[in-house]
């Protein structure tokens, strides 16, 4: 609901920036119609896959069928438009009849018949007004900026419709179709009752266009309707964007507006057009709509990933700083005892033990890994990496026999180290850890961690997907700032260095104490990684239900009774 | 007698519209490609043959002129545009060709205007007398020669496909490209070739209707859709397809013409194209149900 | 006589044939065998620049690029391919005469040609779609022999074929021995093998047996995992 309410508001405030300058609004009003004609191509073209160059007809019968009853007979448009969505509809379907047999090249052929046919039928019969079109068409509303009102609600509403239409099953029907015809029979759909379907719902679209630009233009001609108009209108879908609701109208912006902007030079607009088609076609097959929600996604919140770092680093953390190799390491201890230090994963920092670090009896070390919250950055994301920078920071404190706790990312650091130098280990508890011999990340998927650096919403819920019991927001979001801190280029270094992770080998040497606890829920580990993992270590596995894939926020005080256990 | 005379009159017009669907078949069937914008491309060219005769007086320098530059444009439109883009979608590469009819539209625009530009008639003189019972059909000598070039077109095109080692290869592309590969045939020059030959055929047909429509941007839009429809008509499937498709094309429109009106030719035209695709889309002459599509 | 190292032949992210070295020396008839799917194919598209490929392939001492169907050809390194691929609405003697396009005289190759297939001869006046499974598979070898071929690359000649026939397409190769070397894809292991000198044993796209035929008929692994025995 919300963007019908962000269309009405930004169609408005233009208007009313606009009130004086009919010229500016006659131009709106234009982007608008067309918008709605593009729209209606999208259903056919877009979603439905099927080809037309020839919708320019039912632009032009909507725009004849009201005119024609507007001049000879004073009907009401209420009247009209009714009869226009009829005729449209009609002609919809009668061309979508021949449609249905046909494919690709041959189907764009008979599209651009049909198109030129009518055309030339409106420019043959004399109550038509021939080639010369008609003059005098009755405008519905007298002021210019009524009209603009009167067009935009109109594309609201059909905005609305196309938005319900798409999104129902007959929607889905409508894109099974476009990606495999013969999944969607196998699927038991009519094919032709779809098409169809979609043939007479865009026409309708194409009509409905072309009674408001009746009344806004005021004068028409065959000339109007033509192979041009169809081309036009498949222009702004393919520089817009295929399927999907905005595509038209944002291409529509571009292809209506364009020619006022070049008014001033003598480059013909077709040159302009028919180059942003091939550009788009070849470069941008998604069209601009992809590209702004893309561009929304990347920079817009770029200014709240700051406002969060730096939230990140005001924030009072209690801790120390210790050098290893030059670099400073941060961390924060809590009680005295035998040591237990704590790494976290992938995003994450110290903080993520917050609530778990008050254990009698133990010293808890929970540390920022370099390249991680308040510690220094290294050059690489690499996981041996890490295991240097860990074993230098234990050997710093002086502390043999640790109690070594890890959680994701963190597990195969662990591992590594604890395999490089088994004397400074004592017993592995491993919460979630990433699996042996490394965890896969489809290829598909890294687009989305790259988003991720840049929009602090998709990486919360991100975080609270692995998180999904954490129930304190507050706390989620101030991971979330952490997880801000981590080095840029991890975000995609990380998923990569943990699909080579493979330790299997070098497991078998080694001989303390391992668990590993795995939540049910966890959408990253599943139970046959963890087991996996077990039994390389020669340890065993604890699965615990209703947890996801992060025990020590989601259940701080079973996370407490686990470690306790273990150590016993 | 009004039947007699619309066949007669219409064979010239006919010529034209198949040797229009002969070129879009022959890259069609060769490369795969529907070129969209293949009316254009000719009109850009005949602009082209059009100021060489301004500038030089001579006829026949600027038809060979136009001529050759079709030749290099669609060379051009295959090396630089079509063959990069041969694994492209059917619906890809037909937005692209809708482009390449903008572009050239708006090129001719931009360097010639859009006013009409006169060409001259190749051939003047008395005009042929035909008298069939009490009526007389008047034959200009120009639709003679139409006719005659296009016959002549199709015959020496032909020839060279059947008999000649680059033809033959060009059938042989379009019938199996891996086989063509394998016995040494470079695909991708006789695709080059292919769209040279086809688009040279528009240039000619544009000059040959120039002394009747006048040159301007839009002289080929509705002669693409006549050679769209002669090949629909005979089918893509055969190149002479093309050519029979357009003659029946030409006679249909001159008897639409006589019995309902002229004002209705194109869109009754268009009209029986669509029921053609929907009822028989390999055409009147193909052999099978679905052609490539 | 041609010379392949670290061949790779990828389609997109899929891995066809991943880095195979061979050999094969003036005059031998050599085998690759393996199951379907195995690479033997993109091996041969790869050879003879049907599809892209990586490594370098020396024929004749000369680098050949990848890509480069025209130039093997000419050089007289020629595929007949699977599926035998002849152009189905040209004449016999059209597909003959594609056949010498970028190498051999017409008339003499012709003449060999029929005198080989002499089935041909009697259809050439037909048009190629219009054979038999076996007639056109005879086509596609005479249309390989036109180019006067050095070294002939066959890909599963006999595919689809009556026994009867494919003992007189294997006598054919027999008798092309002399005149060319040959290198031979084929699903029919003991077949091949029996008119072979060497063989190599592809599977998932790696060689993984290769040797002499009588060594390759005699090792067990070989005899159960592609002879059936």
């Amino acid at each position: 609901m919300k963007k019908f309410v962000y269309l009405a508001v930004i169609g408005l405030v233009l208007g009313l920036l606009f009130i004086s300058e009919s010229f500016m609004l006659m131009i709106f009003s234009s982007i608008i119609i067309f918008g709605i004609a593009a729209l209606g191509l999208n259903i056919l073209n877009g979603y439905t896959g099927q080809v037309s160059i020839g919708h320019g007809a039912f632009v032009a019968v909507g725009a004849y069928v009201t005119s024609v009853m507007s001049m000879n007979f004073h009907t009401p448009f209420i009247l009209n438009i009714l009869v226009v969505i009829v005729c449209a509809g009609l002609l919809g379907f009668l061309i979508g009849l021949p449609a249905l047999r046909l494919k690709g090249f041959y189907l764009a052929i008979a599209t651009m018949a049909f198109g030129v046919a009518i055309q030339q039928l409106f420019a043959a019969i004399h109550i038509f007004g021939g080639h010369g079109g008609l003059y005098g068409i009755p405008r519905l509303i007298k002021s210019e900026f009524g009209m603009y009102l009167f067009n935009l609600g109109f594309f609201i509403l059909m905005y609305f419709i196309a938005d319900v239409i798409t999104s129902s099953p007959v929607g889905l029907k409508y894109r099974m179709v476009r990606d495999s015809e013969t999944a969607s029979k196998a699927y038991g759909i009519k094919l032709s009752s779809v098409k169809l379907n979609a043939f007479v719902v865009s026409a309708i679209y194409g009509g409905i266009a072309g009674a408001l630009y009746a009344h806004t233009i005021t004068y028409i001609s065959p000339a109007d309707f033509g192979l041009g108009l169809s081309i036009n209108l498949l222009s702004m879908i393919i520089i817009g964007g295929m399927a999907t609701l905005e595509g038209g109208l944002i291409g529509s912006v571009i292809i209506t507006g364009l020619p006022f902007l070049f008014s001033r030079t003598k480059v013909p607009m077709s040159i302009i057009i028919g180059a942003l088609i091939i550009i788009f076609v070849l470069f941008f097959p998604r069209g601009l709509s992809y590209g702004l929600k893309m561009a929304f996604l990347k920079y817009l919140q770029m200014p709240l990933v700051w406002f969060r770092k730096l939230r990140a680093r005001r924030a009072k953390r209690d801790g120390d700083w210790v050098e290893v190799n030059g670099k400073k390491i941060f961390y924060t201890s809590r009680g005295e005892g035998k040591p237990i230090v704590m790494l976290h994963g992938n995003l994450g920092c110290g903080l993520w033990y917050s609530r778990v670090m008050d254990l009698p009896g133990y010293r808890t070390i929970a540390l920022d890994m370099v390249n991680f919250g308040r510690s220094d950055r290294i050059k690489d994301s690499e996981m041996s990496s890490y295991a240097l920078y860990l074993r230098g920071f234990i050997e710093k404190l002086g502390f043999k026999d640790v109690f070594l706790v890890a959680h994701s990312l963190g597990g195969a650091v662990a591992m590594e180290m604890a395999f490089d130098a088994p004397e400074l280990v004592s017993r592995l508890l491993l919460i979630d850890p990433c699996p042996i011999d490394g965890l896969h990340t489809p290829e598909e998927h890294y687009p989305f961690l790259e988003l991720y650096k840049s929009n602090p919403r998709m990486l919360k819920k991100s975080l609270l997907a692995i998180a999904p019991h954490i129930g304190d927001m507050k706390f989620l979001n101030s991971l979330t700032d952490n997880a801000y801190l981590m080095n840029r280029d991890s975000f995609i270094a990380h998923p990569r260095g943990l699909d080579k992770v493979n330790l299997t080998e070098r497991a078998k040497s080694f001989k303390k104490p391992v668990l590993v606890v795995a939540g049910a829920e966890d959408i990253l580990i599943n139970r046959e990684m963890a087991e996996a993992t077990a039994d390389a270590l020669g340890g065993s596995v604890l699965i615990l239900e209703n947890i996801g894939h992060s025990l020590m926020v989601e259940d701080p005080d079973l996370f407490k009774e686990v470690l306790l256990n273990f150590d016993e | 007698m009004l039947v007699l005379q619309s066949i007669i009159l219409g064979i010239p017009q006919g010529a034209l519209y198949g040797l229009m669907g002969f070129g879009i078949a022959l890259i069609f069937r060769s490369v795969g490609t529907m070129n969209f914008a293949h009316g254009n491309a000719g009109m850009v060219c005949v602009f082209v043959a059009f100021s060489v005769f301004t500038a030089t007086g001579s006829i026949i320098l600027s038809i060979l002129c136009g001529i050759i530059v079709g030749f290099l444009l669609g060379v051009i439109i295959d090396k630089a545009l079509m063959g990069p883009i041969k694994h492209l979608s059917h619906a890809g590469m037909l937005m692209i060709t809708l482009g390449l009819l903008m572009i050239f539209e708006g090129a001719a625009q931009l360097i010639w205007g859009t006013d009409y530009q006169q060409f001259p008639e190749l051939l003047r003189g008395e005009p042929l007398i035909m008298r069939l019972g009490e009526n007389k059909l008047i034959m200009p000598l120009n639709d003679l020669l139409i006719t005659a070039v296009a016959v002549a077109v199709s015959i020496i095109i032909a020839l060279y496909l059947k008999y000649a080692k680059l033809g033959i290869a060009t059938r042989a592309r379009a019938q199996d490209p891996i086989g063509a590969k394998v016995v040494g045939i470079d695909t991708n020059m006789v695709d080059s070739l292919v769209w040279g030959i086809g688009i040279s055929i528009s240039v000619l047909v544009g000059i040959l209707i120039a002394p009747k429509t006048y040159i301007h941007p839009g002289m080929m839009g509705n002669m693409q859709i006549y050679g769209f429809t002669a090949g629909v008509l005979g089918g893509f499937e055969s190149l002479f397809g093309a050519i029979a498709g357009g003659l029946i094309l030409g006679i249909l429109e001159k008897l639409v013409g006589a019995y309902i009106s002229p004002d209705y030719q194109l869109s009754i035209v268009l009209i029986i194209i669509i029921i053609m695709l929907a009822v028989k889309p390999s055409g009147l002459f193909g052999k099978k149900s679905s052609g490539r599509v | 006589m041609l010379q392949v190292e670290d061949l790779k032949v990828n389609y997109g992210h899929i891995k066809a044939v991943k880095g195979i070295s061979f050999y094969l020396k003036k005059g031998e008839i050599v085998s690759i065998l393996g199951a379907n799917g195995a690479g033997k194919t993109s091996t041969l598209f790869g050879l003879g620049g049907i599809v892209k490929r990586e490594g370098s392939v020396f024929f004749k001492e000369e680098n050949i690029p990848s890509s480069a169907s025209v130039k093997s050809a000419k050089m007289g390194l020629i595929l007949c391919p699977e599926n035998r691929r002849v152009f189905p609405e040209l004449l016999v003697e059209e597909n003959l005469r594609m056949g010498s396009f970028a190498r051999g005289e017409f008339k003499e190759r012709l003449a060999f040609v029929y005198e080989l297939f002499s089935k041909l001869k009697e259809r050439r006046t037909q048009t190629a779609g219009s054979l038999s499974g076996g007639e056109q598979q005879m086509l596609a070898v005479g249309r390989s022999l036109m180019s006067d071929p050095e070294l002939l690359m066959l890909d599963e000649p006999s595919l689809g074929l009556a026994p009867v026939i494919v003992d007189e397409l294997f006598r054919v190769l027999v008798k092309l021995k002399d005149k060319m070397t040959i290198l031979l894809v084929e699903q029919n292991a003991l077949k091949a093998l029996k008119i072979s000198d060497r063989a190599y044993v592809l599977q998932n796209g790696n060689i993984v047996h290769s040797g002499t035929s009588a060594e390759l008929l005699a090792d067990e692994s070989v005899k159960k995992a592609y002879l059936g025995m």
